[in-house]
């Protein structure tokens, strides 16, 4: 669908946030956190017990969803309706099943798009646990500060895929937040280090949280965040280091298959005797009445060759910066399992410089959001530059990716390249878009498919398809296709094809609407009526500034719509006023597309921005 | 065809001070990075947006010297390393990389020769740009397009280089990794 006017980043209004709080939410594998930042000084949210860092679990008990340390207190007493971890499947779809039935904690349905989770009363989706993660954060933030909190900065792995942020989006729009920006952690922290020490030069961050591995290299300027190179893992963290001290207890035991909820409160004693483990040489851990030794010593040995995967991250991360390792000044070290101090020994040797862990690393990245949230809202003399985690491609024939954005390349940004038919008569192309670095298609992520359809007939090779990857600040594709011989267009914001859909989404917030007892049908009328309004003084307001931009026969032609629309939003029913503002945006998609090229060739031809508007 | 040199108001040339198209580069994103529109019109942030992403395309553009000469090449009308080449490798250049890619590809798997290998083909791409910068200054635009082709070659030689020598590294990890099994 083709946005009226196309201007403003999505996401983002063009005015600024006058009356609104912005915070910044960590949202964790094994906890999340909410910052608030005044004047570039962040500081943690606590909750009524004092503590920032909420456990990312999720307890769905009947009707009551509970989140935070009493859900992991029954996550910890075997309860199998209690969901833990769930970041580690966001954006996963059928075609990871295989792999994470295996691993994750519960029981797992392939389910239609995106992966489901079935507890005793219902079935649901990744993106509504995470949403109901966000939803209990915000109203922590709310309640702390004694106002409405409906903005934030939301943190995601750097290594995250277009799949895993897009369902993170769709997660905090089922909460009711505005997302300002997905912000990539290691970025979050490098930020909230940076503004801490005053630090100039090129660092590292090297960030192991409960689930996900990040490697960052930044180059740290007057003011200026550049992530010059990330690599990462974004199916390695602290919840390995559990797993494997898990394995060791079965095996010792000599159990294999064990029941959901014994092996949830299995972990749980794993992860104490691991945190342990961080103070002392030697514990135990007790489970089903029987105590296990663990030392550090073994549980070491273990862990290493996970340690090792970091490390060939972070050389992949140096040689991509074209940095050498004796040139990073220092190495950040965020999240949880920074803790162990192998890693640090580790980490410390490898790089041969100092580490810095001054910040806490549970919630450095939640400040770093928070100060960014800051900087969206009310300005700053910051800027973070970003980049795109994973190669951005297109299949050719034969199953081989032609790459059109490469990974470490700075966003936001654009690629345009040209395709063409290779059968005569051909009046359509299949595009399948994929995300990853391997060679072939069946080696990386399918993001999404669509069809270029409406190709005038003619001979193999004559048809100039262009197509347009952008990647937004979020990190987040679009892509379209335009046969430029006709001018026919096809354009899709790429939503993963095991992602929601639109309609699923809808569906979510009506729920979770529901659930909130308000009067969601009413409000659902209201925000199609002042949708409706805005497209059309958009549209009024765009028409009477360019009517140069108006075909014949156009300006009648939105006109008529505008006047069917205006009695749709003038019923009750919320259909049919969708419908009609969906039909004027169909309407309106080509002289939007005018006037916005027009706006860009006078900006660069040095015309003064009024002249264009 | 946009003129990447222009956009970050710098002097067209091969020979570019890294630090000047930094700074340049910074100051741009200062201005037109959508981090930074806060309060703005619809109009001018669309512009700055686009800006943004120009100044993106720009910057990598010209940090890297091969891409920096393709750049200088296609402002005057020679294109080389595309379908649409007008300049074509030759043949005596064919044959080097090709003995080069063997030499490679029989190291693969010994990490000490691959290490060399890379340090060989690293100085010849050096040289390389030595040559960039004495032919585009005498303006013989054929001499610049040859040794552009030859960095081109020598960068995916490299690149090969490293993808072995990342393997090799992975191979001897996992082998580490199952003795503590």
């Amino acid at each position: 669908m083709i946005h009226l006017l196309q201007i403003a980043e999505p996401g983002q209004t063009p005015l600024p946030h006058h009356d609104s709080v912005a915070v910044g939410i960590d949202l964790g594998t094994t906890h999340s956190v909410v910052a608030i930042a005044t004047d570039g000084k962040a500081e943690a949210i606590h909750d009524p017990n004092g503590s920032a860092v909420i456990p990312s679990v999720v307890q769905y008990h009947g009707q009551h969803v509970i989140v935070g340390h009493e859900a992991r207190r029954a996550f910890a007493e075997g309860d199998a309706d209690v969901i833990s971890s769930i970041k580690r499947l966001m954006g996963r779809g059928a075609q990871d099943f295989q792999e994470i039935a295996g691993q994750f904690p519960h029981a797992v349905e392939a389910g239609e798009g995106m992966v489901r989770l079935s507890l005793s009363n219902r079935s649901i989706t990744p993106v509504e646990v995470s949403a109901d993660i966000l939803k209990h954060m915000r109203a922590l933030a709310c309640e702390a500060l004694g106002r409405d909190v409906a903005k934030a900065v939301i943190t995601v792995p750097a290594y995250f895929d277009d799949a895993a942020r897009a369902a993170t989006k769709d997660a905090a729009k089922l909460a009711g937040i505005e997302v300002l920006r997905l912000l990539n952690e290691p970025t979050a922290a490098a930020l909230a280090y940076g503004l801490e020490h005053e630090a100039e030069g090129i660092f590292a961050v090297y960030d192991l949280g409960g689930g996900t591995f990040d490697i960052s290299i930044l180059k740290l300027e007057k003011g200026i965040f550049q992530v010059l190179s990330t690599a990462g893992d974004t199916q390695l963290g602290g919840d390995d280091f559990d797993q494997i001290i898990a394995q060791q207890v079965l095996k010792s035991a000599h159990l294999t298959d064990i029941h959901l909820g014994e092996m949830n409160q299995l972990l749980t004693a794993c992860r104490k005797a691991k945190e342990m483990l961080s103070e002392v040489e030697q514990t135990s851990l007790e489970w089903g009445g029987e105590r296990f030794e663990i030392t550090r010593e073994n549980f070491e040995k273990k862990i290493n060759s996970l340690i090792g995967i970091t490390l060939l991250c972070a050389e992949q991360a140096l040689l991509d910066a074209g940095v050498e390792k004796s040139a990073i000044k220092a190495v950040v070290m965020v999240g949880g399992s920074t803790r162990v101090p192998m890693v640090k020994r580790a980490v410390a040797e490898w790089f041969g410089c100092p580490l810095n862990d001054s910040l806490d690393p549970d919630l450095v990245v939640a400040m770093g959001a928070a100060i960014q949230a800051e900087a969206l809202t009310k300005g700053s003399s910051n800027l973070l530059l970003d980049v795109v985690p994973l190669s951005l491609g297109l299949e050719t024939y034969g199953g081989i990716i032609e790459k059109i954005i490469h990974r470490n390349t700075p966003i936001p940004t654009m690629v345009q390249q040209e395709f063409t038919t290779y059968q005569d008569g051909q009046t359509a192309i299949v595009f399948h878009i994929v995300q990853g670095e391997r060679e072939k298609v069946s080696d990386c992520r399918s993001l999404a498919r669509f069809t270029l359809t409406g190709i005038p007939p003619m001979v193999a090779g004559a048809a100039r398809v262009a197509v347009t990857f952008q990647v937004d600040a979020d990190g987040l594709l679009s892509v379209s296709a335009k046969e430029t011989t006709s001018g026919i267009i096809a354009q899709i914001t790429v939503k993963p094809s095991y992602g929601l859909a639109f309609e699923e989404i809808e569906r979510m917030l009506r729920d979770s609407m529901e659930h909130a007892k308000s009067d969601i049908l009413e409000r659902l009328l209201v925000e199609a009526r002042v949708e409706a309004e805005r497209v059309m003084l958009e549209l009024t307001h765009a028409m009477a500034a360019s009517p140069e931009q108006l075909k014949p026969g156009e300006a009648e032609m939105f006109a008529a719509q505008m006047v069917t629309l205006k009695e749709a939003a003038a019923g009750m029913d919320r259909e049919r006023i969708d419908y009609e503002t969906h039909q004027l945006h169909a309407l309106v998609g080509g002289f939007a597309e005018r006037r916005m090229n027009a706006a860009i060739t006078g900006a660069l031809t040095g015309k003064r921005v009024e002249d264009v508007t | 065809m946009q003129n990447h040199f222009e956009l970050l108001g710098l002097t067209p040339g091969f020979t570019l001070d890294v630090k000047a198209l930094e700074k340049a580069y910074f100051n741009t994103q200062m201005a037109a990075h959508p981090d930074r529109q806060i309060g703005k019109s619809e109009a001018e942030r669309i512009v700055a947006i686009e800006r943004s992403m120009s100044a993106n395309e720009a910057y990598e553009t010209l940090k890297n010297p091969m891409t920096r000469a393709e750049h200088l090449l296609a402002l005057s009308g020679v294109r080389v390393n595309s379908d649409n080449d007008t300049v074509k490798p030759s043949q005596a250049l064919l044959m080097e990389i090709m003995e080069l890619r063997e030499q490679i590809e029989e190291s693969r798997a010994d990490g000490k020769k691959l290490l060399a290998l890379v340090a060989d083909i690293r100085l010849a791409a050096d040289q390389c740009c030595d040559d960039l910068a004495e032919a585009f200054a005498a303006g013989d635009l054929h001499h610049a397009a040859e040794r552009t082709i030859k960095l081109h070659y020598l960068g995916k030689a490299v690149e090969e280089a490293h993808l072995y020598l990342y393997r090799v590294k992975a191979d001897h990890h996992d082998a580490h990794s199952h003795e503590s099994h």
